[in-house]
């Protein structure tokens, strides 16, 4: 994702959750969210299967 | 100032059952600690001291009418300020729980601890919202380092650890997401118990990130964090995520060896992100257990990226509605991240959540030969407040976050940690984690208190 890209997506998105951005903050939410999604390429690069699902609960 | 206040929690509770000190001297004596230190630390955000009173006085009462005293009589403790005291507001580090009219009811560990005997000094300071690993509260102001108070606390419970450090009180309670029990722990050169997930009821406590919150007991003593643990145990049918079907009390467990274990060092991933003195500390630990094999927790590095992902939905998505209507009220160290973060697509969530079930499964693997596991439980000690860098192998790393590297990927998990303290003269305190397998906390408190006795590891009050 370019840095245009994420900016159109960062207004898109918090428009979808009717999330204002003050002009002054927008910056550091870019910021932020290009941090997040560097880290957020990492696990979604791993290769998982169907039968790897989501497991909250630990039961003793 | 009597020394009262250097009392463990044990010996606390030994000295007013036998009657040579009364649970109103201690809560006495704690409350001028508090008066005269809180000034510079910055620990407590809350003085409970008309209930802290009126607790011992009940515990006194108690005695004097020869009816036998709870395990924990007298002892006095403070809880961070997220977790409900009834008639305060539960602030959770944050300016706008302000707002939010008082508790009406203890919260359950709150209850536990005085069902137990202990006497409740106050609220305590903490990250907002628990979205931190250094305690640099901008409403409330910094917490500081008791052995260095131009140093961090570690966060999130940074007012926990210090007021255990500092000999305010001789317990605290805490919650740890991605690691907010163990840093303050490590940072503040004192014993911390992050239990296995689902294990201790989170009810009344506020939440940050429902995968992974956890609470637990910051203590000077292994004995004193396990008798606290002991008493936090209850089966919570009104705690959602509370999965524990029976108490499994450990104070009677510590006093054997701990031949029957077999103990490994955390490699690859857990040594790469530890600078030297925290890796001493842990060869420290290593040295007298004997332990030498290594063991590697595949894909650390990715699991720490996967906790990341989901804290970071979680967390925002809980503070959705205030971020529409009021994001100049939330700490600005941390809104413009709160923002970014509610944005996060689900997809990465989900596969992050996915890839969490992955990594159980292999940990789960490692632990078929293994019952311990150590690591450092933090890459270095406390950095000074305010730092926006430490040093890690010659590059310097983004201080805040890069705090809770070592943690990160064992609470994604929820294993059963204690934070052991290590100190050596003229340097600044650090951390080890003793790692157990899940439901196994007897093990990891064992090997803390073995380490104990031997003289390994230990938390002296800081000198203030």
């Amino acid at each position: 994702m370019t840095n245009d890209e994420m900016q159109t997506y960062i207004v898109a998105a918090a428009a979808a959750l009717e999330l204002p951005i003050a002009p002054e903050h927008l910056p550091g939410v870019l910021l932020n969210f290009e941090r997040l999604a560097g880290v957020a390429a990492a696990v979604n690069d791993f290769a998982l299967g169907p039968a790897d699902e989501p497991g909250p609960v630990w039961r003793p | 100032m009597s020394d009262l206040h250097a009392l463990g929690a044990l010996a606390a509770a030994g000295r007013v059952k036998a009657g040579t000190v009364s649970a109103v001297a201690l809560a006495e004596a704690a409350l001028a600690r508090i008066d005269a230190l809180n000034g510079r630390v910055n620990a407590f955000t809350r003085i409970t001291a008309e209930r802290a009173l009126a607790e011992a006085a009940a515990i006194d009462a108690t005695r004097a009418a020869g009816v036998p005293l709870p395990p924990l009589a007298g002892v006095p403790y403070a809880v961070k300020n997220l977790f409900d005291i009834e008639g305060i507001a539960t602030l959770a580090g944050s300016k706008i729980n302000r707002d939010l009219p008082a508790a009406r009811r203890d919260c359950t560990l709150v209850a536990q601890m005085q069902a137990a005997g202990a006497v409740l000094l106050g609220a305590l300071n903490m990250d907002e919202y628990a979205f931190g690993f250094t305690t640099e509260n901008t409403h409330y102001g910094p917490t500081c380092n008791p052995h260095d108070l131009s140093r961090i606390a570690g966060g999130s419970s940074g007012g926990s650890a210090a007021a255990v450090a500092a000999g305010m009180v001789s317990l605290a309670l805490g919650t740890d997401t991605n690691g907010s029990i163990r840093v303050p722990s490590s940072l503040c050169g004192i014993f911390g118990l992050k239990p296995t997930y689902g294990r201790l009821s989170r009810r009344g406590s506020y939440p940050f990130t429902g995968s992974f919150d956890h609470v637990g007991p910051f203590a000077r003593s292994a004995f004193d964090l396990a008798a606290a643990y002991d008493v936090l145990q209850c089966i919570d049918a009104l705690d959602p995520a509370q999965s524990a079907t029976m108490l499994e009390p450990v104070s009677s467990m510590l006093d054997g060896g701990i031949e029957d274990l077999r103990i490994a060092l955390a490699g690859d991933y857990f040594e790469a992100n530890a600078a030297p003195r925290a890796l001493m500390a842990r060869d420290t630990l290593a040295q007298a257990l004997g332990a030498t094999r290594r063991v590697t927790l595949p894909e650390a590095q990715r699991a720490r990226a996967a906790a990341f992902v989901i804290t970071a939905a979680e967390g925002s998505q809980l503070h959705l509605a205030d971020l529409r209507s009021r994001p100049n009220d939330f700490d600005p160290l941390i809104r413009d991240r709160f923002i970014a973060n509610a944005l996060a697509p689900a997809a990465w969530y989900l596969q992050a959540q996915r890839f969490r079930r992955w990594f159980y499964t292999a940990v789960m693997r490692v632990f078929e030969h293994t019952d311990i596991i150590l690591a450092a439980a933090t890459p270095v000690a406390a950095t000074p407040t305010g730092a926006e860098t430490f040093d890690l192998h010659g590059q310097a790393v983004p201080a805040r976050p890069s705090m809770g590297l070592l943690t990160q990927p064992l609470s994604f998990i929820g294993l059963p940690i204690v934070t052991v303290p290590v100190h050596r003269a003229g340097q600044m305190p650090i951390g080890v984690q003793v790692i157990a397998r899940p439901w196994h906390e007897a093990d990891a408190l064992r090997v803390a208190a073995w380490l104990e006795r031997q003289g390994v590891v230990q938390a002296p009050l800081a000198k203030l």
